[in-house]
């Protein structure tokens, strides 16, 4: 059955959408996706509904402000919407949702015509330093306030290096690091080959040892 | 510890945040809100541009034959061009020597064979003397132009050959002294 379904869609022909969406993504997705291509639109809803999250997280730690993420996740699903009819299936929506989320924060940076003041930041909040919006949570109930307050300094350093990236060695680290994504769904979100994906991560993290090695040398010794 | 080990750790410990729960709904009826008032989507028929899924090298391999296709077929065409060319200078010369190339006749092979022998009669009369013969009526004419040469110079025959060369000689002489007082 497999089989099949990749060559119809390799082929393109032959294997109607109702045969091809169950087998290779999620059956609730090709279910509402299926009905919004009938017409049924207001299923969209239930798509906006499970990925809004994912999908404004990632916008916000590849812009670094929450508006701006907000804005840019909402354009997505706007955009993935008008091009629901091409969306072939040979990958999890929520793959090819990063995606577009991922050119609209390249398209934002276009906008904006210069590069953001902090593009990703961790760590609490802090009146000292409220430019960054953030995106992990570093606050641990448990921890010590002496572990809380390092916690937030080395929070505020890595964001501080993570800004001083690259944009595609950025987006490729927080989306494996950060998002957890496997280096292949890297790939096929950022449009590049898996031994591209590795030199960006490797680089990155190259260049974050060299920067928080003095503050956390106690740790990886 | 390694340093990537540590900085996966850190991020498992420290997760996403996640955005606050009451905007959600918010959030999806602004997206509802602008895709109503798009167009429905129509499912395509078939996959646009699936050949860019195709392998880069099989692409560089199919651009790489046509470009040599073109070539040949390009090299062909001059090729032809030029074999036209031949073809059309050979039929003009082949048009020229069409007569040059009949057979001769028996009767006009005789005719053709004695023209050539009084041609070579002719050529033969008309021929310069050898050089041994030019040598000898050269040598001729010099005697005679000698013996015309002594003739004249016989009213001074009178005196020898050594008288003469004195007198020249004393003629000079008188010639240098009376030129000195002149110069000087």
């Amino acid at each position: 059955m497999e089989r099949v379904v990749v060559r119809a869609i390799a082929t393109g022909r032959g294997v109607p959408w109702s045969v091809i969406l169950p087998a290779i993504m999620d059956a609730s997705d090709a279910q509402a996706i299926q009905a919004v291509l009938r017409g049924d639109v207001d299923r969209y809803a239930e798509l906006v509904e499970k990925y809004q999250g994912p999908a404004r997280r990632l916008a916000l730690s590849l812009l670094g402000n929450d508006e701006d993420a907000k804005d840019v996740s909402q354009e997505a699903f706007v955009s993935a919407y008008r091009s629901l009819g091409r969306f072939r299936g040979d990958a999890k929506f929520s793959t090819w949702l990063y995606r577009i989320v991922v050119n609209e924060c390249k398209d934002a940076y276009k906008r904006r015509a210069h590069q953001p003041r902090v593009v990703a930041s961790v760590g609490e909040p802090d009146s000292e330093q409220d430019g960054p919006t953030l995106f992990i949570d570093v606050h641990d109930p448990a921890a010590s306030p002496g572990d809380q307050l390092a916690n937030r300094e080395l929070g505020r350093r890595l964001s501080r290096a993570i800004e001083e990236l690259p944009l595609k060695q950025r987006t490729a680290f927080v989306l494996h690091h950060v998002h957890g994504m496997a280096l292949a769904e890297v790939a096929v979100v950022m449009g590049c080959r898996v031994g591209t994906v590795k030199s960006h991560v490797f680089r990155a993290t190259a260049h974050l040892r060299t920067t928080l090695t003095p503050w956390v040398r106690e740790e990886i010794t | 510890m390694e340093f990537t080990a540590w900085l996966t750790q850190w991020f498992a410990r420290h997760p996403l945040k996640a955005p606050a729960e009451e905007h959600s709904t918010q959030y999806t009826l602004e997206v509802m809100q602008q895709v109503k008032a798009l167009a429905r989507p129509v499912p395509s028929p078939r996959p646009t541009m699936i050949w860019l899924t195709w392998p880069r090298l099989g692409l560089a391999t199919a651009c790489t034959s046509l470009l040599v296709l073109l070539a040949s077929v390009s090299l062909h065409v001059s090729t032809m061009y030029l074999a036209r060319a031949a073809m059309k200078d050979a039929e003009v010369l082949e048009e020229f020597s069409e007569g040059v190339e009949e057979p001769l006749a028996v009767g006009e092979a005789e005719t053709l064979t004695k023209e050539l022998e009084l041609h070579d009669a002719m050529v033969l009369a008309e021929a310069q003397p050898s050089d041994e013969q030019w040598i000898e009526q050269n040598l001729q004419v010099l005697d005679q132009f000698d013996d015309s040469t002594t003739h004249e110079t016989t009213p001074h025959a009178g005196t020898d050959a050594g008288t003469s060369e004195e007198d020249l000689l004393n003629d000079l002489q008188l010639f240098d002294n009376a030129e000195l007082p002149t110069t000087s």
